[in-house]
C-alpha cells in the first residue's frame, strides 16, 4: 500500500455545519416559542396557599381571576370583575378550588379548568357551586344550597338509597355502586348522563331510567357532587363517634287519609318505582292488586329476597325493619281493591297488561326494561301462539308464571273476563284465531342412558354463548337478543315446567325468540341429556 | 500525537480509525444517537427532579406546575418525554444494526452489556411512566405490572416488588421515583461506560478484514462525525419537543379504569399477545425473545466476518430476527390503535 496521505472524508465538515445550524435554529425556536406563557405573567403569578379543613391548598387561580370574577385581558394586565358577595364566607380565606374545583396549580386554560373525561375536577360556576356546599357543611337545610338539598330530598324520595350506599346516611345498601365518593370522581355532566341514561355505560346496568325532569336530575347531580372522599366537616371526633344522625327529609306526603300501611309504601321507598292506585313510580309492577294475587308468604319472602322468587329481579331488598315489613304485608294482603267484574276486555288489558306487554302488544311496555324476563310479545308473534296450547295460555293467565313477574289473575279477574281478554289478545294483536294451532311433531321418548358427558361439551359449544357457562342467561352474546336468553338457573320457573316442554324448546326452538331449533344438530339422546343439564342448573323438577 | 492534544476522550477513541468507520452506512450513527438521548434525559431529568414530589396527593399538581407555570417547564418535560421514547426506538434500531451486521461476533460480552442497557432503558421508561399520576399513568402501570405476573416463578414476587404491595398506590409512586431518578440512571451511566470501553477493548468498530482500507486520524474526523450525529439528534429532539406535548390526562382515579386500559406502548405488543393466550404472550414469547437475544452471539456459527451488512450465509438468521422484531411492531400497532373497549377490534380511521 503506498504511504500516501489519503484525502480526509470531505462530507463531514458540511454535515457538522448543517447539524450545528439545525441545533442553533431549534434552540432559537425553543427560546422564542418554547415558553408558551404570556410573558406578562412573569413575576406576577398569584401563588396563594389557603387552609382548607386543615390541609394547605396552593393555587394560581387569581393570576387571571384577579378579583375573583370572569377575567378579561386589558392592555397589559388581566382584569376581572369582582366576586359576588358570599358573606359569611370570605373568598380570600377560602381560596378558589375549595368551592369551584379546577386545578389550582395549572396556569393553562384547559388544565386549570379541569380536563373533560370523568370530569371529577371540572370547574363549577354560578349555581353549580352549591354542589360543593355539603363538602364542608353537614347535610342540613342551607340558604344558597336549596337545589342541592332538593337533590337530597329526591335521593330519599326516589329511594336511591335502596340500591346505593352513601357514607353517613342512616341506611343504604350495596345492591348498586357505592356513591360515597362519587363527587370526587365524576363531573356534573357525567353524573347527569349516568342518571338520565344509566344503560349508556355499562350496557348491562340494571339501574332503571327514573322519570325525572331535567331540573330534578340537575338537583340530584348537585347533591351527589358533594359526596366526596374526605368531607371537610369530618373531624377525628366525628369519625370516632361513627356516623352522625343526618337529617332525613320526610318523603310521606301530608295527607291525613293515609293509613299506617300506606305510609310504609312511601317510607319504604316502594312508590319510588311501583304503582299503587294513583301513585305511580313508572319503574316496577302495579301493587294495587298484589294482595289478591300473591299470598302472605310470597309477599314476605319477596320483600326479604326478591331474586329468590323472581331470579334476576332488579328489585333491591327492602330496608324496612321486621315489624314494618309485617305491617306492610298485612296492609297489601288486606287491601280490598275490587275490580268491577265483566269490565270490557280492552279496559282490562289497558289496566292490567299494557304496563308490561305494551299498549300495542309488542312486549315493550313501560316497565319492560326493568323486568327480569321479557314480557311475551303478542304482536307479530303468531308463530309462537300457534304452537302453544290454549290450556297453557289459560293457565298462565290464571295462575301466573312462577319465576317471572307475570302474576296470577285468578282472584282479580273472573273466568269470563280472562276468556274475553285472551280473545281480545288473539284478535287485536296476534291476528289468528284461538283454535289455529299447528300439529307438533312427536317428541322422542326419553332414553334410559343419557350421554351426559357429550351434553356438557354440546352445551359449552352451542348454548353457552347465549345462556352462559353457568346457565344464568348472561353469555357473551346475551345482550344482542331481546327477549334475552332464558336464565336456566331460574328454579321457580323450571320447577313448574315439564321435561317435554324443555325438550320441545331445544328441538324445535322457541318462536319469537333467538332460540333456534337444534333438531338435526343434536341427536334425540343428546337433546334429552341437555334437558337433564338444564335440570341440573335449575335444581328443580316439577 | 503530541502530548498537548491528549484529552479525556483519548481514552475512548484510538489515535487513528479506519476510514470505513466514519462511513454513515457502517453504523448509521445509532449508538451516538442513543448516547445523545441519554444525555438529554439526564439533563432534563435533573431539572424535573428539582420540582417533582413523589407523593400521590401532590404529584399531579407538581406536573401541572412544571408544565404550565415554570419557565420552559413544558419544553423540558416534552424533551424528556420525546428523548425517552426516542431512546427506546433507537436502542432497538441499534440492536438490529448490530445483529444485521453480525458485529457481535467475538464480542459477545459487549452484546450482553447492550442487553442489560436495553432492559434498564425499558425499566427506566416504565418507572417514569407512573410519575405524573394521571389516569393513563396509573392504569398503564396497573396493566404492565399484571403482565409481569405472567413470568413464571418470580412473576408474583416481581410484581409485589415493583408495586411495593399488591396494588398500585402510594408506595408504587415512591418506589418508581426512587428507581427512576435514583437507581437506574447511575446503572445506565455505568453500563454505558462499560459498553463504550468494550468497543475500544475489542478493537474499535467491527469491520470485515477485506474492507479495512486506510486509516485517518480520529482527531478531528471521528469527533466531528460523532458531533454531527449528536447535534442532528439534538435538533430532531428539540423540534419534536416543540411540536409534541407529553401527554397528561386527568388525575388518577382507581375506581374508573379507562376502557381499554393499555400498557405503555412498548409493552402493548405483549399485552396484545396476552389477549390471545396468557401463556404464549405472557411467558413463552418474552422468555424466548430474551433467551434468543442472550444466546445469539454464541449460537451464531456462520463463517462470514463481522461488520458486513446482511452477509449471505446469515440470510436465514436475519430473516428470523426481522420476523421477530416486525411481528412485535405489528402487535404493538394492533394493540395500540386497533383495540377498542373490552379489547375488541376497532377500525381507527
Amino acid at each position: 500500500m503506498p504511504k500516501e496521505e489519503s484525502p480526509p472524508p470531505r462530507w463531514i465538515p458540511p454535515l457538522l455545519a448543517v447539524a450545528s445550524l439545525l441545533v442553533l435554529a431549534a434552540s432559537l425556536l425553543a427560546l422564542l416559542t418554547g415558553d408558551n406563557h404570556d410573558h406578562q405573567f412573569h413575576g406576577t403569578i398569584a401563588d396563594i396557599t389557603v387552609n382548607l379543613g386543615g390541609s394547605p391548598v396552593r393555587e394560581h387561580c387569581t393570576t387571571c381571576h384577579t378579583e375573583g370574577g370572569r377575567p378579561t385581558w386589558e392592555g397589559t394586565h388581566w382584569m376581572s370583575s369582582s366576586h359576588p358577595d358570599i358573606t359569611p364566607h370570605a373568598p380570600e380565606r377560602l381560596g378558589c378550588t375549595g368551592c369551584h374545583l379546577g386545578e389550582g396549580m395549572a396556569m393553562d386554560r384547559t388544565f386549570s379548568h379541569g380536563l373533560p373525561g370523568l370530569g371529577g375536577r371540572q370547574v363549577l360556576q354560578g349555581q353549580q357551586v352549591q354542589g360543593r356546599c355539603y363538602v364542608c357543611h353537614e347535610l342540613e337545610v342551607l340558604p344558597g344550597a336549596e337545589k342541592a338539598w332538593n337533590g337530597y330530598r329526591l335521593f330519599r324520595q326516589k329511594a336511591c338509597y335502596l340500591c346505593h350506599y352513601l357514607n353517613g346516611m342512616p341506611e343504604g345498601s350495596g345492591f348498586g355502586p357505592d356513591l360515597s365518593h362519587v363527587g370526587s370522581q365524576l363531573g356534573l355532566a357525567q353524573l347527569e348522563k349516568a342518571i338520565r341514561d344509566p344503560r349508556a355505560e355499562p350496557d348491562n346496568s340494571t339501574m332503571p331510567r327514573f322519570p325525572l325532569s331535567r331540573n330534578q336530575v340537575r338537583d340530584l347531580t348537585y347533591f351527589l357532587k358533594g359526596r366526596v372522599e374526605a368531607p371537610l366537616f369530618t373531624s377525628p371526633m366525628w369519625v370516632t363517634a361513627g356516623r352522625p344522625a343526618v337529617a332525613v327529609p320526610d318523603v310521606v306526603p301530608e295527607d291525613s287519609s293515609l293509613v299506617a300501611g300506606e305510609r310504609l309504601l312511601w317510607q319504604g321507598g316502594c312508590l319510588a318505582c311501583h304503582q299503587y292506585k294513583e301513585e305511580d313510580g313508572r319503574i316496577a309492577p302495579d301493587l294495587t292488586y298484589v294482595g289478591k294475587m300473591r299470598d302472605r308468604d310470597y309477599l314476605e319472602g319477596f320483600l326479604e329476597h326478591p331474586s329468590r322468587l323472581i331470579p334476576g329481579a332488579a328489585m333491591p331488598t327492602s330496608l324496612l325493619n321486621a315489624a314494618d315489613k309485617v305491617e306492610l304485608v298485612e296492609f297489601l294482603a288486606g287491601a280490598t281493591s275490587e275490580e268491577a267484574h265483566h269490565l270490557e276486555a280492552k279496559k282490562v288489558y289497558m289496566h292490567h297488561c299494557q304496563r308490561c306487554h305494551a299498549a300495542n302488544g309488542d312486549g315493550k311496555g313501560l316497565i319492560q326494561p326493568n323486568l327480569a324476563q321479557f314480557p311475551r310479545a303478542f304482536l307479530g308473534n303468531d308463530e309462537f301462539f300457534r304452537r302453544v296450547t290454549d290450556s297453557r295460555l289459560r293457565d298462565s293467565l290464571a295462575r301466573g308464571i312462577s319465576g317471572t313477574s307475570m302474576p296470577p289473575y285468578e282472584h282479580v279477574l273472573s273466568a269470563k273476563s280472562r276468556e274475553d281478554l285472551l280473545d281480545l289478545i288473539f284478535q287485536s294483536f296476534i291476528g289468528i284465531s284461538r283454535e289455529d294451532k299447528v300439529e307438533e311433531t312427536p317428541l322422542p321418548p326419553r332414553p334410559d342412558a343419557l350421554p351426559l358427558q357429550r351434553a356438557e361439551r354440546l352445551y359449552d359449544r352451542f348454548c353457552a354463548e347465549c345462556h352462559g357457562r353457568s346457565g344464568t342467561g348472561k353469555g357473551p352474546k346475551a345482550s344482542r337478543h331481546l327477549p334475552r336468553p332464558r336464565n336456566l338457573t331460574n328454579a321457580p320457573f323450571f320447577t313448574a315446567v315439564e321435561d317435554e316442554r324443555i325438550l320441545r324448546g331445544i328441538l324445535n326452538g322457541v318462536s319469537g325468540t333467538a332460540m333456534p331449533a337444534w333438531r338435526g344438530v343434536v341427536s334425540d339422546e343428546e337433546a334429552w341429556a341437555l334437558v337433564e343439564k338444564v335440570r341440573r342448573f335449575s335444581g328443580g323438577r316439577p | 500525537m503530541p502530548p498537548s492534544k491528549r484529552h479525556f476522550f483519548s481514552h475512548l477513541h484510538p489515535v487513528m480509525v479506519y476510514r470505513r468507520t466514519l462511513s454513515p452506512s457502517t453504523t448509521l450513527g445509532l449508538g451516538m444517537a442513543c448516547l445523545t438521548c441519554l444525555g438529554v434525559l439526564l439533563v432534563t431529568g435533573a431539572t424535573l427532579f428539582l420540582y417533582y414530589t413523589p407523593d400521590t396527593a401532590v404529584a399531579y399538581e407538581r406536573i401541572l406546575h412544571i408544565t404550565t407555570t415554570l419557565y420552559f417547564g413544558r419544553l423540558i418535560r416534552n424533551l424528556h418525554f420525546v428523548a425517552a421514547n426516542g431512546l427506546i426506538v433507537l436502542v432497538f434500531l441499534h440492536m438490529a444494526r448490530v445483529f444485521f451486521t453480525a458485529a457481535y461476533k467475538s464480542r459477545s460480552l459487549n452484546w450482553q452489556y447492550g442487553l442489560v442497557l436495553l432492559l434498564l432503558v425499558l425499566f427506566a421508561n416504565f418507572t417514569g411512566y407512573v410519575l405524573p399520576w394521571d389516569q393513563v399513568a396509573y392504569w398503564a402501570t396497573k396493566v404492565a405490572s399484571s403482565l409481569a405476573e405472567y413470568i413464571p416463578f418470580i412473576g408474583g414476587g416481581l410484581r409485589r416488588f415493583l408495586l411495593g404491595g399488591s396494588q398500585v398506590g402510594v408506595e408504587t409512586l415512591l418506589r418508581s421515583f426512587a428507581f427512576h431518578a435514583g437507581v437506574i440512571p447511575p446503572l445506565i451511566v455505568g453500563f454505558t461506560g462499560l459498553h463504550l470501553w468494550r468497543i475500544r477493548k475489542d478493537g474499535g468498530l467491527a469491520s470485515p478484514p477485506h474492507q479495512l482500507g486506510d486509516k485517518i486520524p480520529a482527531d478531528p474526523w471521528l469527533y466531528r462525525a460523532e458531533a454531527s450525529v449528536a447535534l442532528l439528534t439534538l435538533a430532531l429532539l428539540l423540534f419534536l419537543a416543540l411540536g409534541v406535548d407529553a401527554p397528561l390526562f386527568e388525575r388518577a382515579d382507581p375506581n374508573h379504569p379507562p376502557n381499554p386500559a393499555k400498557a405503555p406502548w412498548y409493552f402493548v405488543g405483549f399485552q396484545e399477545l396476552v389477549g390471545y393466550s396468557a401463556f404464549w404472550g405472557g411467558v413463552a414469547v418474552p422468555l424466548f425473545l430474551f433467551i434468543f437475544f442472550v444466546l445469539s452471539p454464541h449460537l451464531d456459527r456462520t463463517a462470514s466476518p463481522p461488520g458486513m451488512w446482511f452477509a449471505r450465509d446469515r440470510f436465514l438468521l436475519n430473516v428470523f430476527f426481522s420476523a421477530l422484531l416486525l411481528s412485535q411492531v405489528g402487535f404493538i400497532i394492533v394493540g395500540q390503535w386497533f383495540r377498542g373497549p373490552n379489547w375488541g377490534l376497532i377500525w381507527p380511521f
